[in-house]
């Protein structure tokens, strides 16, 4: 499943995004230029771009904004040699729009092109309606993708059924090809800092030392790489003076970093990040964001549930909208948009991007204020774990 | 000088003392060992639960003619398991469901003996501890189930922290939790059982406890809560078996009340020291920028949040 080559062209079939999601690194085909209308890009609440269901063929004409013909087509390379983030798949770099913010791993790398494929996942509480229902999503190697949804879509049950700690009631999840079973030593998982006991008395450094737990060895001791892993993983975070510290005298900001430690000491090559912002300032944001950059450029794939829009508008290189479902799914720039956010949280958002249609030229440094939201509705709460539609 | 020292050591002239302190020695480090486990999982109540469920295993095998401390640790053992599912399946609370299963098993063991209610004296000595009336049989079986204690969390003290601290996590690393989470309670079952003829069903969930709560006032790591605990509950315990030696009153419960004295002790001299300052050079804003920290002694230090 995890082989079928990302099919290019802009398709629209239904709500559910199949599993074709955009090619890694390259630019999406159907890509207008900078100044165009979007013709080439999916309507709202499509799939993402370029996702025919697995097998069809690639779409023989490209559309308006698509590149020169004679460019291959990405759905031709064969399994596994797809994704490089190299941009003579075709693409001027003129016509950019969703640019990777990385150099996503190269031709040819054994594992496929998506760290993570969750294919048709349902999953929820003993004698509750499911969580979340027929979720469909991909993340491609070395890509940060962000997950965004309101209180009770079901987020955490998302990740939490990826990795099997719930027990999922229909569908599965593979990470590099394999079931998440028998991948758990190349996936790190944050979860949310309200989950972990900080009371209990063990220093950051045992904490991030946890990471690097694979299985169950007896009396095994943290290894001198271990103890490296650890400490590269807390400068990482800008911690590297805390180690000895109790974790229960770390700020909620130092908490949540000394967490990403763990994860990014674990030294896995998906991350599954849990609100890593949560409540903090932005200044210690930006910083961990940077860190996540970083991570994406050295080929790690990252998957954040985060509130803040945007972060993921930002600095992301695919957003999610799930509420209950997957509403949409796609660059930020073109999902994150009114009508989706206002149908993601079930109140009236709007999105304001600055100079209506923004796109962003090669080279030119990420712009801040992709889309800030203004909520227009006030009093009206986001309902609970409410349908998504 | 020769006097005090006479008046230390002579008790263990006798051999039931010295049995007595070698019990209570293996209970002091056992019960640490588990104990830091229990007073930082909010387990206290398991403990209790377990130690009064024992009771059912005592009455049973007391009143069929088997061995007493084995009929315990079966006791102790199934309801460890049955607090374990019930955690994991029940739609109650686990504190509920704790408490009924502990009054479910301390019924049986009362209903038990009820029926041969001449040979109470002999029970009592498992209801409130005989800590010399031990025998040689006694202190090699609870020196074999210390060992196995011992040895397990040895063997794993990596995985039991790992599960005790973030049971998500450790799932998600492909660490059995499940397992853990079972093994935990069974150790706390088999420390009971170590220290049950010395402490008695009553009190021995103290010396789970109280050893290990008070050095958690102290120390800031597992393992040095652990160590400092064995440490004072063997302080204890000498403190404990001279008071009875020389006083003549319960042992177990002169070694128990000392504990909670230095318990006393300890929350008195933490709640003292304060808020301790973050050692010097320790970065608390944003990355590599560390801000400087207060001077002022007795400054509050960044309030954890």
């Amino acid at each position: 499943m995890t082989s079928a080559p990302p099919n290019d062209g802009p398709a629209d079939e239904g709500d559910r995004p199949p599993i074709g999601a955009p090619p890694i690194g390259a630019p999406p085909i159907g890509a207008p230029p900078i100044g165009a209308p979007p013709i080439g890009a999916p309507p709202i609440g499509a799939p993402p771009i370029g996702a025919p269901p697995i097998g069809a063929p690639p779409i023989g004409a490209p559309p308006i904004g698509a590149p020169p013909i004679g460019a291959p087509p990405i759905g031709a390379s064969p399994p596994g040699v797809t994704p490089p983030g190299a941009p003579p798949l075709g693409a001027p770099a003129a016509l950019v729009e969703h640019e990777p913010a990385r150099t996503p791993l190269g031709a040819g790398h054994p594992h496929g092109e998506f760290a993570l494929v969750v294919r048709d996942l349902w999953a929820g509480y003993p004698g509750q309606a499911p969580a979340i229902e027929a979720i469909d999503l991909v993340v491609p190697m070395g890509e940060l993708v962000g997950l965004v949804g309101p209180n009770g879509a079901g987020k955490s049950t998302l990740f939490k059924a990826i990795l099997g700690l719930l027990t999922p009631l229909r569908g599965d999840a593979l990470a590099f090809g394999r079931p998440v079973a028998d991948a758990r030593d190349e996936i790190a998982y944050m979860p949310q800092a309200e989950e972990v006991d900080w009371s209990f008395p063990v220093s950051v450094m045992d904490v991030v030392l946890m990471g690097r737990q694979h299985r169950v060895r007896p009396f095994a001791r943290a290894s001198r790489a271990d103890r490296r892993a650890a400490s590269e993983a807390l400068e990482r975070v800008g911690l590297g003076a805390l180690g000895g510290r109790q974790v229960g005298e770390l700020s909620g900001g130092q908490r949540r970093r000394a967490l990403m430690a763990r994860t990014i000491a674990r030294g896995g090559r998906l991350l599954l990040l849990d609100e890593p912002f949560a409540g903090l300032d932005a200044a210690v944001q930006h910083d961990l964001i940077a860190v996540l950059d970083e991570l994406a450029r050295e080929g790690r794939s990252v998957l954040i549930a985060t509130h803040d829009l945007s972060c993921v508008a930002n600095s992301c290189d695919e957003a999610w909208c799930l509420n209950r479902r997957c509403i949409a799914s796609g660059p930020p720039s073109e999902v994150l948009t009114e009508e989706v956010l206002t149908r993601t949280f079930q109140r009236h958002l709007l999105s304001v991007t600055d100079g209506g249609r923004e796109r962003l030229a090669p080279g030119e440094p990420r712009r801040e204020s992709g889309t800030a939201l203004l909520d227009v509705d006030g009093e009206q709460q986001a309902p609970r774990g409410g349908a998504a539609r | 000088m020769t006097e005090v020292l006479d008046w230390l050591v002579d008790p263990y002239r006798f051999e039931f003392m010295r049995r007595a302190l070698a019990a209570l020695a293996l209970t002091s480090v056992v019960g640490a060992v588990v104990g830091a486990f229990v007073v930082n999982k909010g387990l206290a109540f398991s403990g209790d639960a377990l130690a009064h469920a024992t009771l059912a295993g005592v009455a049973v095998a007391f009143v069929s003619g088997a061995n007493v401390s084995a009929g315990a640790l079966i006791a102790a053992v199934l309801t460890a398991l049955g607090i374990g599912w019930t955690e994991r399946r029940a739609r109650v609370s686990y504190d509920t469901a704790i408490g009924v299963a502990f009054v479910a098993m301390f019924a049986v063991g009362l209903l038990v003996l009820s029926r041969r209610a001449s040979y109470t004296p002999d029970l009592f000595s498992f209801v409130f501890g005989d800590i010399l009336g031990i025998s040689q049989a006694d202190l090699l079986g609870a020196a074999l189930l210390a060992a196995v204690v011992l040895l397990f969390v040895a063997a794993f003290y990596r995985e039991l922290l790992f599960v005790a601290y973030d049971p998500a996590m450790a799932a998600a690393s492909g660490v059995p939790v499940a397992p853990f989470q079972y093994a935990l309670l069974v150790l706390i079952a088999v420390a009971v059982v170590v220290a049950l003829k010395a402490i008695g069903i009553v009190l021995v969930n103290a010396m789970l406890i109280v050893p290990a709560a008070t050095a958690g006032l102290l120390v800031r790591r597992m393992p040095a809560i652990m160590a400092l605990g064995a440490a004072l509950g063997l302080a204890s315990s000498v403190v404990g078996l001279h008071l009875s030696f020389y006083a003549d009153v319960s042992a177990s419960a002169a070694v128990v009340l000392t504990a909670c004295a230095l318990f006393a002790a300890a929350l008195v001299l933490a709640s003292r020291v304060g808020v301790r300052l973050p050692p010097a050079g320790a970065a608390s804003g944003a990355a590599g920028a560390p801000r400087p920290e207060p001077a002022r002694p007795g400054a509050p230090a960044e309030p954890p949040a």
